[in-house]
């Protein structure tokens, strides 16, 4: 039963990774938003990085959901 | 879009404007450009100008809504497809690792076509996008 | 401390609860019952059968304000869809001007204090949706034949790539009947939730006596903000379920990318 607990907890841990793919989300709009604010004519053409960051980022929160549900299912 | 042209074009006049004042007598412009603002305020449609901001806003909710769960359930979809094939299958870890990838992947194309279809109609993006609440003035 | 026990009993998921109004045994081992959800259901369509016979019966070349109504909605959904899926699409007026009105009218109903919000539970919404997929599924092979499974393969991506773009198809169209549920339940369960919580704390905060009474004034503000915020969301639920109908709608009429 203790490594079932130590299963949980340690999925619980890879969790925090989503928290810090949140961050960088965060990090990575706020940024463009406050860029945009700046210079909104350039804004439109940035949109295609700024989904390319958005994407990149988030992998690695998806990895570390990954990392989760693969201490949990298997 | 119409009327968004109009304040473009009204704001550049009054830019224009300003360095043209200098040449004219103090004030005689300013009076002149206020009223022709006030006459261009009667002849323009009110309406459209008031009732603009509001719907963009509840578009640009719905879409925030779209965006978010449209990616949240691909990533859903392909963890649970993974999972379920490597439960038939008996391919453990493999199955949930790359199917949860490509979830992701298509989350990301779900994204892309939300925002793609549906933002920046004055930018002049795809001319046949759908944009479907404010496109009513057409 | 005759309000603490009071508040204890204050269980924000307790609204969601199915009560059977009228059991009818079971059939097969599944329970069927005539529940408070199912008489929800029955008096949205009565509102809007009423609202809608009602308000087109004196068909007035000058519209009534309630006539004007109806046919602001019907509008609404035509335009929505004629212009996401071309006017082919409008044989499908129907499912979507129900889908629509079934929805805003549901939610507009689970407002109402005491009332039940029907899209509160996932299998309701779960089923509008599939009704849309099938939908989409049945009509695309109709008309298209093989040809619906285009849609899984756009023509402009070189072919090297065809095995990472095939795949990542499919989950997103698999992806899309559950997003477009899972959307509507979540909105309204974690509005009438927050809803909840929000007027349990009047409750709480007004057990402190007088201060309790001043402080209780911020979570009633947060309470009518919220309300309005919830008559916004039910709103532009409905608008979502509809215009995300029609596109793949659009799709199912015109598979190629």
């Amino acid at each position: 039963m203790e490594a079932e607990a130590a299963r949980l907890i340690g999925a619980g841990i890879a969790c925090i990774g989503v928290g810090a793919a949140g961050i960088g989300v965060g990090n990575l709009f706020g940024n463009f938003l406050a860029g945009a604010l700046r210079n909104p004519a350039a804004a439109d053409g940035q949109f295609g990085r700024l989904i390319f960051g958005f994407a990149v980022t988030e992998a690695l929160g998806i990895f570390s959901l990954l990392i989760a549900f693969l201490i949990l299912f298997s | 879009m119409a009327d968004k042209g109009a304040f473009d074009g009204a704001s550049r006049r009054r830019g224009h404007a300003g360095k043209q004042s200098d040449l004219l007598p103090e004030g005689q412009f300013e009076r002149r450009l206020e009223k022709l603002d006030a006459a261009l305020d009667e002849v323009r449609p009110k309406p459209q100008r008031t009732s603009g901001p509001v719907q963009t806003r509840g578009a640009d909710y719905s879409n925030a809504l779209r965006m978010s769960s449209e990616f949240v359930a691909a990533i859903l979809v392909g963890t649970i497809l993974g999972w379920g094939l490597d439960k038939v299958a008996g391919t453990k870890p493999w199955g949930m690792i790359i199917l949860m990838m490509l979830g992701f992947a298509a989350g990301v194309m779900n994204v892309l076509r939300t925002a793609g279809t549906t933002t920046t109609p004055q930018s002049g993006g795809e001319p046949g996008a759908t944009t479907a609440l404010d496109e009513d003035d057409d | 401390m005759a309000t603490e026990s009071e508040v204890d009993k204050v269980d924000p998921i307790h609204q969601f609860g199915i009560t059977k109004i009228m059991d009818f045994g079971e059939i097969g081992g599944v329970p069927f019952a005539f529940t408070n959800s199912a008489l929800f259901m029955v008096i949205t369509v009565a509102v809007i059968a009423l609202f809608l016979i009602l308000s087109t019966n004196g068909r007035g070349l000058v519209p009534t304000r309630m006539q004007s109504l109806a046919e602001m909605a019907y509008e609404f959904i035509a335009n929505m869809l004629r212009e996401s899926a071309g006017t082919e699409a409008m044989k499908f007026f129907p499912l979507v001007f129900s889908l629509f009105m079934f929805i805003l009218v549901s939610n507009l109903l689970g407002m109402v204090p005491y009332f039940f919000t029907i899209n509160s539970h996932i299998i309701v919404t779960f089923c509008m949706a599939m009704l849309v997929i099938t939908t989409v599924i049945i009509y695309g092979f109709m008309r298209n034949g093989i040809g619906f499974l285009k849609l899984f393969w756009p023509s402009d991506i070189p072919m090297f790539v065809m095995p990472l773009i095939v795949p990542i198809e499919i989950i997103s169209f698999l992806s899309r009947p559950i997003s477009l549920s899972v959307r509507l339940f979540a909105n309204m369960l974690a509005g009438h939730i927050a809803l909840k919580v929000f007027a349990s704390f009047i409750l709480m905060l007004g057990g402190f006596g007088v201060i309790g009474y001043a402080g209780a004034v911020l979570p009633f503000a947060m309470t009518v903000a919220l309300t309005a915020l919830e008559v916004l969301v039910s709103f532009l639920q409905a608008y979502v379920f509809a215009i995300l109908t029609c596109m793949y709608l659009n799709d199912a009429i015109h598979p190629s990318h």
